[in-house]
């Protein structure tokens, strides 16, 4: 205090201010730090021996992220000759970080956003925001591969390839019926293939005593009102919201009689005990974990569970054994099987990115996507992380350390092949070899899905409000909270709503300018 | 102005420096010039203020913008009062404002005594060591996160899992439906927030009664009050300001309804009751990326608080009470 009080008041406030500055100056720098090392890089990549600095950031399904310590991200960047800086997103909070990110206009070198019928990104693009990738494509042979062509094909915008999709298998995805093949087999039952049998099936696992414990515990069913949707695209022959019609239009199934139907449907098998009683606040973990407990003879997942889910069922009752359907009938003899585009996600590369680098980055997919890029990325390197024994690769104890197979690396760029989706780390051939069969059964089904990859403004805007109504509306007549009456009444006032007429336009409009010439 | 007030007296009579009168700025300078060392001691919390409170505020005009991230504050094209207009002709207004106004009436009239009535009856446990335990053990629930307490509702109350539901089975009763039955949502919600907050809230009302004079109760055992009229004519008078305080400040936040606690117990069975303005604009605004349009609601919601505790604070004065400002 003494020495304060001696020196004059006027150095005092500038020491303050000064203080401040520089505490305010050191605070700044520790916030730009992310944009600082990019620009740090090599921006033109023309000095060929330097690596070329990347920001990448994108999805990680992983439980464990790695970073550039670990052994496998520095091959990549050594054959790549790249540095990476890689923000991995946790798919729990990803759809809000990229819409934040895209709101905060502040973008990595590489942008991944999950759908392209994002609001925000379908405005951007029509902003000229990112890079048109049309003219450089054809430099690069393994983004050219036969079995790429129809990604690159359907998430074109206006004829342009804006984005570079992240392949994922047309099939073999998507939420469908896993059954214990073991409860099927102890009760003497066929595997269904119609939606009545699926239906008795379900009943004979409530009173038949499938585990033989005795006891009335079993849950024929674990699922939550969402993981039931594929249901309603059962009875009404199409995939996602949208049927075709025969004029070329779009008709929402949403107040369709048959999505009517499909409600009644579960309704009954709600009424008959099939589903678990908090059906209607069960949140999508607890779904999955009654299936792991054991408890529960069918769950809604993609094939690949067989073995991820079916593993962790296998610890509780070791003659478990998951097996995914492969289509169900409905009444009138139509299949259906879950399929979509072959991709998952886009990558965008924005246009404050100079074009020597947009050419670097191309060629860091383009070594992804080649064969040997694409294995490496999933099963590491042959000798260190696997070992091919009988035509087939063995892991090593290196491969658990590095973390190879799904997730991390493999999530940024994904398997090219049906493995994607049907196999998982260590499971079984005798699994893997019936998924094969079931997959190729899968891909004989064809299910039109007339509305992917349409974007329309009026859909992003007012859909999701009318369809969180429609959908709780279904939740209370299902648990018989609501009337029937009371469903038909709000059907009725959607229909009348001009803001779906504008949406089934606008939707009817893009089919058209996107499929007939 | 706190500052200025706490050197008051040190003013005294006016010096030759202020002989001359000044304009109302010269003066402000002048106290500016004289107080310089508090002022400098304040100002790292007035560039707080500025730099994360009020800048901030700024952005607000992209309530009455189409707000692009691509174009930012300065280039988005403005649109006026359309998403206001947007908002109060949506079906669902009339439904968020009741179950807004029906959650934040609820917990004031349950919720907010709650901790008044504990630390009241607090006060008249004799045994300091159990008066103390009880109060450690009330605080723990404040310390627990939402998804925690999300996570005891389920295992308490679901119907295939829940201890509660389990134990009416083992009477032979039938087992009720308690989390997607929308009669018992704001119920719910009360308790929970009662159950949570208890014991948090009385800390500061068992000060207020530390503050009481022990004379006064001398006086009022003299004059035969019994332990309930003590507490009604010496406890609670001296509470009554901080009551009041922590009221005004309450109605400013009367649109707040907690979007973690309202989000985790939200389920498509219970959405009528449950959608309030903080998931509405959390699903529209970020969910779906309408950034001005959730700014626009969030605008709402903050002019409507600031009406509540401008007229709440007048009423208190009118009445002749200790009001916020």
């Amino acid at each position: 205090m003494k020495n304060t009080e001696r020196k004059s008041p006027k150095s005092l406030l500038k020491m303050t201010l000064l203080l401040l500055l520089t505490s305010s100056l050191l605070l700044s720098a520790c916030g730009g730090g992310g944009s600082g090392s990019e620009s740090k890089g090599n921006e033109g990549g023309t000095d060929s021996n330097e690596p070329t600095s990347i920001t990448i950031q994108t999805l990680n399904y992983a439980t464990e992220f790695i970073d550039n310590t670990n052994a496998l991200w520095k091959e990549l960047e050594k054959e790549t000759n790249t540095k990476l800086n890689i923000t991995w997103l946790s798919p729990s909070t990803a759809e809000e970080k990229i819409n934040v990110m895209l709101a905060s206009g502040d973008l990595p070198e590489v942008t991944f956003v999950e759908s392209m019928q994002n609001p925000q990104l379908q405005k951007m693009l029509k902003q000229g925001v990112f890079w048109d990738l049309t003219p450089f494509l054809k430099d690069y042979p393994n983004l050219n591969r036969d079995e790429l062509k129809e990604m690159w094909d359907v998430t074109k915008v206006d004829g342009k390839n804006m984005v570079i999709p992240r392949y994922y298998p047309s099939y073999g995805g998507g939420i469908f019926p896993m059954v214990r093949k073991d409860w099927l087999d102890a009760l003497n039952l066929e595997t269904p293939k119609t939606l009545d049998e699926f239906y008795n099936v379900l009943k004979a696992f409530k009173e038949k005593d499938p585990n033989g414990n005795g006891q009335a515990d079993e849950i024929p069913y674990t699922a939550n009102p969402g993981s039931l949707a594929y249901i309603y695209n059962i009875f009404n022959e199409t995939q996602g919201s949208w049927k075709l019609q025969s004029d070329n239009t779009l008709s929402p199934i949403i107040t369709s009689e048959e999505s009517k139907e499909a409600m009644l449907w579960i309704k009954k098998a709600y009424e008959d005990g099939l589903f678990p009683k908090d059906f209607a606040i069960m949140k999508f973990s607890q779904v999955m974990d009654t299936m792991r407990s054991g408890k529960a003879g069918v769950g809604g997942m993609s094939m690949n569970h067989a073995w991820v889910t079916g593993k962790s069922v296998r610890d509780v009752d070791p003659k478990a054994d998951l097996m995914p359907l492969s289509y169900l009938e409905n009444a009138n003899g139509v299949k259906y099987t879950p399929s979509g585009s072959p991709y998952y996600g886009v990558y965008l590369i924005p246009k404050k990115v100079p074009e020597a680098k947009v050419k670097k980055i191309l060629e860091f997919f383009d070594y992804g996507y080649s064969k040997e890029g694409n294995e490496m990325l999933t099963y590491g390197l042959e000798g260190v992380h696997y070992t091919v024994e009988n035509g087939k690769k063995v892991s090593t104890p290196q491969a658990a350390i590095d973390k190879t197979g799904d997730g991390n690396l493999n999530n940024m760029i994904h398997l090219v092949s049906d493995d994607m989706s049907i196999s998982a780390v260590g499971m079984p051939d005798d699994v893997y070899n019936r998924n094969v069969e079931i997959v190729n059964e899968r891909k004989t089904v064809k299910v039109p899905n007339p509305s992917a990859e349409l974007y329309s403004e009026a859909y992003n805007k007012y859909y999701p409000e009318i369809s969180k109504k429609v959908e709780d509306m279904r939740v209370m007549v299902i648990t018989g909270k609501e009337s029937i009456e009371s469903y038909d009444k709000l059907i009725e006032s959607i229909k009348n709503d001009p803001k779906m007429k504008e949406i089934t336009d606008e939707m009817s409009k893009a089919y058209q300018e996107k499929y007939v010439k | 102005m706190k500052v200025q007030d706490t050197v008051q007296p040190a003013k005294g009579a006016p010096t030759a420096r202020s002989a001359k009168p000044k304009s109302k700025w010269g003066r402000l300078w002048s106290d500016v010039v004289r107080d310089k060392y508090l002022y400098v001691l304040a100002l790292p919390g007035i560039l707080f203020f500025i730099i994360f409170k009020y800048i901030p505020i700024t952005n607000l005009v992209i309530a009455f913008q189409e707000y692009s991230p691509y174009f930012g504050v300065l280039g988005s094209p403005w649109v006026g009062f359309e998403h206001f207009a947007r908002f109060f002709s949506n079906n669902d207004f009339w439904m968020l404002l009741r179950n807004t106004l029906a959650i934040s009436f609820l917990s004031l009239i349950f919720f907010f005594p709650a901790p008044i009535i504990l630390s009241l009856m607090l006060n008249e446990v004799r045994s300091s060591l159990y008066k103390r335990t009880i109060q450690s053990l009330v605080y723990i629930p404040h310390f627990l996160s939402w998804v925690l307490i999300y996570g005891l509702t389920y295992l308490m109350f679901s119907q295939s899992e829940g201890l509660f539901n389990k134990w009416l089975v083992s009477m032979n009763w039938e087992t009720i439906d308690i989390l997607s039955n929308p009669n018992y949502f704001w119920g719910m919600l009360t308790a929970q927030s009662i159950w949570k907050e208890i014991g948090w809230g009385t800390i500061i009302f068992l000060a207020a009664i530390a503050g009481v004079d022990p004379q006064l109760y001398e006086a009022a055992v003299m004059d035969g009050a019994g332990r309930l009229r003590r507490m009604w004519h010496v406890t609670l008078p001296a509470m009554r300001n901080v009551i009041l305080i922590l009221l005004i400040l309450r109605l400013g936040t009367i649109l707040d309804t907690g979007f973690e606690q309202i989000y985790l117990m939200m389920n498509a069975a219970v959405t009528n009751v449950a959608e309030v303005f903080d998931t509405y604009v959390y699903r529209v605004g970020i969910r779906q990326g309408e950034f001005s349009y959730s700014t626009a609601i969030g605008l709402f919601k903050s002019i409507v608080g600031v009406i509540m505790v401008v007229t709440a604070n007048k009423l208190a004065r009118r009445y002749g009470e200790d009001s916020l400002y």
